[in-house]
């Protein structure tokens, strides 16, 4: 009896241990949690509805009026900023999950079959995902700069007509460049992430394919692809997040200011403009604004997803 | 197991105790025989050979040890570094940006004494004691060569008037007003010319009336040469306000241009002025048939201001809108021999005339970038001596043949020695003519992002060009319109 009740002591004793010891591994999550990111976003939130009142050096409250004028500034006519901003953001959806999401899968698909020079290809396709934006940015407008650029220089000689200037905010080419550039330095990400879901699917498979006679695109469509849904699902959700945070890019390629009319700005282009200026207040409220506007979107998007996606695991 | 989790235990621990250590980095007290002064400064357009070499002669006065940060964007992270208050310099030196909002959040620290003469630091180095005060002697300088001071001023007494007041605020509505920030830099702006260019197309002097200067642009491109080099890729698209805002003031006189940034009402953007500056722009840059820019190097919206005056100093064109800074940042890829100066803008026809018939001579400045101290900097009484040890007329006078740069101050930068001639021609243009300071208490302008080009901003000028471009006078007109319209938005954004 006494040895039990000793055991059961020692039982409560090593109970508590790993209680403490539990609860002291979540603190360090909990906390970081509770400060970086819900003490942030509240406050964050909270500001949106306030104005700093510049007699008084306090905050006072604003109501919903930033949110008036920014819905004004997107949909009216009074932000041509935020307007263009927008245009140019929501371009980004279909060139991330449209264009550079299948031209991945595809990519990653003739690596995964073993192409001749795939070792090669890999490299090819993965050397911008390893180097910093800027420098690939610096050596993408390069090509086309009017002096000394190879890319403008032969477009030049094939066109016979004086190239256009290609970043700037009055021409036309400006974004669908900074796309392109988007195109080809966001290839290697994904493509790593999808060869490497299809790296992990079996190779019976395959075998069982090849003995029922099925092709190359037999394969790719009717085998792989499924197989590797939940990856490209996962990739297709954080692709359609571009527009609520592109910014890059353009930035990059085409000046921070967004150019004239926001032509080549974007709107997490304006939050972090408006940030730099000291208008944190007007920067959160876009922010929250397009919260509001992402989170259906998004969930849409994943509802449509899960619906198609097929449940499998490797 | 058991091991297992104390290790995992042991690091929670080591990663908490390494970040709450992290937080107190840069609050300290400050260490060495003096004290340690941490200075961040823009790095930019006036180099950074004043600075190591002012603070240096510092640490031989004071035996304090300076450590110097250059930040190319140090305006842009001025406010995440006061709004953390972790990681302090001692003392900064930024651009132009709206430092009203830091004093009202409490971020900066006053300079009354450093402006009334009562600061006073001792230090001992080596067993003796010196003292860094900011009362002055401008005995044997070329400060108030004018006005005949000469010791016992301090630097309210030394500042031009215009910017004598220029950090003078009060944290809230009711409290008492402080100074908080110093003037750094008052840069001379307008355009900068290519001598030789000139001389080549016949011009020994550059063009001083909008007629002579509408001839001098066709001689340039008869002769095959870009009278503009510019950039219109990002903020450098600004840079043509310099000039813009010059024709304004010329058109509409000083007074009025001044009474603008006052903003006692929507009304003051019904000013011919704004028209008539814009509409010379347009003359001069967008062509009337299809919008596209002329008279410029090729290209211009895709370059930045450094490509912009890498063009101007190979001599692709022959003027460019720009600072006395540009000497500085060109220094490295300009070649021997290439001479340039800083002119007066010309003047633009219905310019207000002096009493002598003749017109008013006016000269841009952007002398709005400033120096200041976190109010919870580890040592600001250093940050406050070595701004007192700057202030020294010598060292003013060294600030300025250094970087070729003027301050705000009362003196006569063309006569002191060893500056280049393109310097000299920048500080002639500084004393001989009246200079534009751009000093708004407006709290309009200051709280409510309040724009001189309102709608617009940078925009104006693409706006001005381009196949859907609209003219000046519509732009001016849209401007007050929309001014009118926003006035008590932008009041109630003011705080008003």
């Amino acid at each position: 009896m006494q040895k039990n009740k000793t055991g059961r002591k020692k039982k409560n004793k090593i109970a508590r241990y790993d209680l403490i010891f539990v609860w002291l591994m979540l603190a360090w999550a909990l906390i970081h949690f509770a400060v970086f990111w819900l003490y942030c976003n509240l406050n964050t939130f909270r500001l949106t509805f306030f104005r700093f009142n510049a007699l008084t050096a306090k905050y006072e409250w604003y109501g919903l009026t930033r949110f008036v004028n920014i819905a004004k500034g997107m949909f009216g006519d009074t932000d041509i900023y935020l307007k263009n901003g927008l245009k140019n953001a929501l371009w980004s959806f279909p060139v991330q999950v449209f264009i550079i999401l299948p031209l991945s899968f595809f990519m990653a698909f003739f690596l995964f079959k073993k192409i001749p020079c795939s070792g090669a290809f890999r490299v090819i396709y993965f050397m911008p995902s390893i180097l910093s934006v800027v420098v690939l940015a610096m050596v993408f407008r390069f090509q086309f700069n009017s002096e000394f650029g190879p890319l403008d220089s032969l477009i030049g000689k094939i066109t016979g007509k004086e190239t256009p200037d290609w970043f700037s905010s009055m021409s036309p080419t400006a974004m669908p460049l900074v796309f392109t550039f988007g195109v080809w330095a966001g290839l290697g990400y994904y493509i790593v992430l999808l060869n490497g879901a299809m790296q992990r699917l079996p190779q019976e498979v395959f075998e069982a394919a090849k003995i029922e006679g099925a092709g190359l695109w037999r394969e790719c469509f009717s085998i792989v692809l499924p197989l590797i849904m939940p990856t490209y699902s996962m990739l297709f959700l954080t692709g359609s997040l571009a527009p609520f945070s592109y910014y890059l890019q353009p930035m990059l390629l085409c000046g921070e200011t967004g150019g004239v009319n926001g032509a080549t700005g974007t709107v997490a282009l304006r939050v972090m403009s408006l940030m730099q200026g000291g208008f944190a207040e007007d920067a959160a409220a876009i922010g929250l604004f397009l919260s509001l506007i992402g989170i259906p979107f998004v969930l849409f998007i994943k509802w449509v997803l899960d619906k198609i996606t097929p449940d499998v695991t490797f | 197991m058991k091991k297992l989790k104390w290790i995992c235990l042991l690091t929670t621990v080591l990663i908490a105790f390494t970040f709450v250590m992290s937080s107190c980095i840069g609050g300290g007290e400050p260490t060495g025989e003096n004290g340690e002064l941490k200075i961040t400064y823009y790095e930019g357009g006036t180099g950074k050979v004043w600075i190591e070499t002012l603070a240096s002669k510092f640490e031989k006065e004071t035996g304090v040890k300076v450590i110097l940060t250059a930040d190319p964007m140090a305006t842009e992270n001025a406010i995440t570094l006061l709004q953390s208050g972790r990681n302090l310099p001692d003392l900064m030196f930024i651009l132009q940006t709206g430092w009203q909002k830091y004093v009202q959040s409490g971020w900066l620290e006053e300079l009354d004494d450093l402006y009334n003469g009562t600061f006073k630091a001792e230090y001992t180095v080596g067993g003796e004691t010196k003292t860094i005060g900011s009362v002055y002697d401008v005995t044997g300088t070329t400060l108030f060569t004018d006005s005949g001071k000469t010791t016992g001023v301090n630097l309210t007494d030394m500042l031009i008037d215009d910017f004598e007041d220029y950090g003078y605020i009060s944290e809230t509505f009711d409290s008492e007003p402080h100074y908080y920030v110093e003037s750094w830099t008052a840069p001379c702006t307008g355009f900068v010319y290519n001598v030789d260019l000139l001389k080549s197309v016949g011009y020994d002097a550059p063009p001083a009336t909008e007629e002579e200067f509408r001839e001098c642009c066709a001689k340039l491109v008869e002769n095959g040469i870009a009278p503009f080099a510019w950039g219109g890729s990002g903020m450098e698209i600004a840079y043509w306000d310099f000039i813009t805002e010059t024709w304004w003031a010329q058109y509409s006189g000083l007074d009025k241009w001044k009474e603008f940034y006052q903003f006692e009402s929507a009304d003051v953007y019904n000013d011919p002025g704004r028209a008539a500056a814009l509409g010379l722009w347009q003359d001069l840059i967008v062509s009337p048939t299809d919008g596209s820019f002329i008279n410029s190097i090729e290209k211009p919206m895709g370059k930045d201001h450094n490509d912009a005056q890498r063009s101007f100093v190979k001599g692709e064109a022959a003027f460019t809108p720009t600072g006395s800074w540009v000497e500085t940042e060109t220094e490295k890829f300009v070649l021997p021999g290439f001479n340039m100066r800083m002119m007066s803008v010309p003047t633009i026809n219905g310019a207000k005339t002096g009493a002598d018939g003749k017109p008013i001579k006016i000269q841009n400045t952007s002398a709005g970038d400033f120096a200041c101290i976190p109010k919870k900097a580890a040592n600001k009484q250093a940050a406050k001596a070595f701004l007192a040890f700057m202030n020294r007329p010598e060292n003013v006078e060294y600030f300025t043949v250094e970087t070729g740069i003027p301050r705000a101050f009362n003196y006569t930068p063309s006569k002191l020695g060893g500056i280049s001639d393109f310097a000299k021609s920048c500080f002639e243009l500084f004393e001989e003519s009246e200079c534009m300071y751009q000093n708004s208490k407006s709290p309009l302008f200051i709280y409510g992002g309040v724009e001189r080009w309102c709608k617009y901003g940078t925009n104006i000028y693409g706006n001005l060009a381009g196949a859907n471009r609209q003219s000046a006078s519509a732009i001016a007109n849209d401007m007050y319109t929309y001014a009118k319209s926003m006035w008590n938005t932008w009041s109630k954004a003011a705080g008003l």
